[in-house]
């Protein structure tokens, strides 16, 4: 499992989660892997995906039932929609409008590689 | 849990001591690795805590009963996967039926949900399968067995690599979380994203006896170039420059623990670590 | 004390039954075949049954005592049937001296001791389940012993009634006894005493088997043959001293007399040793179950 060295991999982990849930995969109250199963199939430590489950859990985007396991939250898909909105137009966008303005990219150019890709 | 108490150990006929006084405590719940090179006493302690060995010296205690008398109390709550494994010549039904009776929380649910994961029809024939496949039978069984105590000798010995992944997967899916795995195994690369807690041992000593976690706090594991090597408890050669296990500094990121390195600073140069 | 669980007890013998059963049916196969096979030989003529060498076959010049002796032997069919059936008690002495010392034989597999010792189940449980397990077996072979005796009897009688007949008459061997001048308690006792020394010596070869890790069988026969020549060598040296010094025989001139005494004193020497079997047996049983519980698993690396 290739990991980027710039964020630590636990958020790294959260954040694919979230990737899978966003896309549908694991939907509201579904059952998402146990902290072992999920550790195994991306081969990190344990303690990673520990630590990876306990943000996401303190977050409020998934829960735990004793004994059955983790499951997604139902506002999660709506939660991280929101957040990852926040964060594209606070550090995503900032950083475009940069480019833009550097390679003289204009707004129409934008939108009609937007109309084109629909 | 499990308590290895003084344990002084020795073939019949061999004035080789395995043990001499060894001291343990296995707690519930996690998954352990003991780890050593070949011929180090590995299955062995593994078949002492199941009872097929007896102490010379010192007794073996799991949940609070004495591995000696053999109670099946005790027996029922420990299931232990030999490093090779010849199948009875009986049907997978006829094998089920002989050990359900003994173990009150067998499931055959789990059984045949771990040999659909190891891609092992449920109706094969037991005596046709290869050395790998007999042994991802067995370990079926053994997890479908819902034992407290699993008991597995070099799991991974024979698995094509593709198959060592799958039995990690299998593991972590399978089993429950009040179980207590025990896997013990020269092929440290092969279990070391499941284990929670690391045993080294070396010549009947124990060299770390310890939980990752805590090796993750203290220690770090990365690569170096020559020159940034300050820190640097024990490194090796590789491609990129020197994979490298350092002290950990507050505030540094933690890293993922390279089990490999940290047994070869162990077994190697003798490191002392500092936890 | 654990409580001795029956269920599990006998779920153990089946999980034997389950994993033996086509050596089980083999074994059963052989003894029946090779005692019908015996039967059917002596009966049709092809092995030949002689009369007691060397004896004068005359009887009328016989003594008295001895006529009754050799009117018996010579008897018509006697020999053969003695013949065969001495035969065909070596098929089952052997298959059961083998079944009997693998009693643990189970535990050779080092994969099958493993899986044995760790089944949940007590000690007593394991060992009695196999003591029970290789005793049916054995049992087994008597009735296949029996099956061939009567499937050949069944084929022989068309063509030589005479030796079923004197088969069927001798069956038991209280007659056998009587011919012989054997009287009273050893007469009556003799039969009875045998069974018990069956069991006795059941008993002692299931100790052997528990002691002996590795081909059991042979070790047990070494050893056995060891103390029946021992035994062999001093009894007749016992007895000749005892003879010669006791002067027992000195006033008897009737060579009858003294053959109908050493044939008494064979026998009450065979039921004082059959009686000795059981005794060595009962001592020697719960010696295995004791070393049963201290079996360890034996490391080759």
């Amino acid at each position: 499992m290739n990991f980027s060295s710039d964020k630590a991999i636990y958020i790294q982990m959260a954040e694919r989660l979230c990737d899978d849930i966003i896309a549908g995969t694991y939907k509201a109250d579904d059952r998402i892997p146990s902290v072992r199963e999920y550790a195994v199939t991306l081969e990190v430590n344990t303690n990673t995906a520990v630590k990876a489950y306990d943000l996401l859990a303190r977050n409020e985007i998934i829960y735990n039932k004793r004994g059955l396991g983790y499951f997604v939250s139902p506002g999660a898909h709506d939660q991280i929609l929101v957040s990852r909105k926040k964060d594209f137009i606070n550090n995503t966008l900032p950083e475009l409008f940069r480019q833009m303005k550097l390679l003289h990219v204009d707004i129409k150019d934008i939108e009609e590689a937007w109309n084109k890709q629909k | 849990m499990i308590e290895i108490n003084h344990v002084a150990f020795n073939y019949p006929g061999s004035s080789h001591h395995v043990y001499d006084d060894l001291t343990l405590n296995l707690q519930e719940n996690c998954i352990y690795g003991l780890l050593g090179k070949n011929g180090m006493g590995k299955s062995t302690l593994l078949y002492l805590i199941a009872g097929l060995l007896r102490t010379k010296g010192g007794n073996i205690i799991v949940d609070g009963k004495d591995m000696k008398n053999r109670d099946p109390e005790a027996l029922r709550d420990i299931f232990i996967v030999p490093e090779e494994y010849e199948m009875p010549n009986v049907s997978m039904k006829q094998l089920v039926s002989m050990h359900k009776m003994f173990y009150p929380n067998f499931s055959e649910d789990v059984l045949y949900k771990c040999l659909m994961d190891f891609e092992i029809s449920r109706n094969v024939n037991l005596k046709e399968l290869s050395m790998g496949q007999k042994k991802k039978v067995y370990m079926s069984v053994a997890l479908a067995s819902g034992t407290r105590y699993l008991l597995m000798d070099e799991p991974t010995n024979g698995l094509d690599i593709p198959s060592k992944s799958l039995f990690r997967k299998v593991i972590a899916q399978n089993m429950r979380e009040d179980q207590t795995i025990i896997i013990s195994t020269h092929q440290v690369h092969d279990v070391e994203s499941m284990l929670d807690h690391i045993i080294v041992l070396d010549n009947g000593q124990i060299l770390l006896d310890t939980s990752t976690v805590n090796i993750t706090d203290h220690y770090c594991f990365s690569y170096r170039q020559p020159g940034e090597l300050d820190g640097v408890v024990y490194k090796e050669s590789s491609l990129q420059g020197y994979i490298t296990m350092s002290e950990r500094k507050s505030g540094d990121e933690e890293t993922q623990l390279n089990l490999e390195l940290l047994f070869n600073a162990l077994t190697r140069e003798r490191i002392t670590l500092k936890l | 004390m654990t409580q001795f669980n029956r269920n599990r007890f006998l779920r153990l013998l089946k999980n034997d039954f389950l994993l033996n059963k086509k050596k089980i049916l083999i074994i059963l196969g052989v003894i029946t075949g090779l005692v019908f096979a015996i039967y059917t030989l002596v009966g049709f003529g092809f092995v030949g049954a002689d009369s007691i060498a060397g004896l004068n076959t005359d009887i009328t010049k016989a003594p008295e005592s001895l006529k009754k002796f050799l009117a018996f032997f010579t008897h018509e069919n006697v020999m053969a049937v003695l013949t065969a059936a001495s035969y065909a008690s070596y098929v089952w002495g052997i298959a059961s001296f083998v079944i009997m010392t693998r009693v643990f034989a189970n535990l050779q597999d080092r994969k099958q001791e493993i899986d044995f010792l760790t089944l949940p189940a007590t000690n007593l449980e394991k060992w009695s389940s196999r003591v029970a397990y290789v005793s049916l077996i054995s049992l087994a072979g008597l009735v296949a012993h029996s099956l061939g005796y009567a499937i050949s009897l069944l084929v022989i009688y068309p063509f030589n009634s005479g030796f079923v007949n004197e088969s069927l008459a001798l069956y038991g061997s209280s007659g056998v006894l009587e011919e012989l001048g054997v009287t009273g308690f050893c007469k009556n006792m003799y039969l009875p005493m045998v069974y018990i020394s069956y069991v006795g010596l059941g008993m002692i070869l299931i100790w052997a088997g528990t002691r002996f890790r590795r081909n059991a069988w042979l070790y047990t026969a070494l050893w056995g043959l060891g103390i029946y020549c021992a035994l062999f060598v001093f009894g007749a040296l016992g007895m000749g001293i005892y003879i010669a010094t006791s002067g027992v025989f000195d006033h008897v001139s009737d060579s009858g007399i003294i053959f109908t005494e050493i044939v008494n004193s064979v026998m009450r020497i065979s039921v004082v040793l059959m009686g000795l079997s059981f005794v060595v047996g009962l001592v020697l049983l719960p010696r295995s179950y004791k070393r049963f519980c201290r079996r360890q698993l034996e490391m080759n690396k």
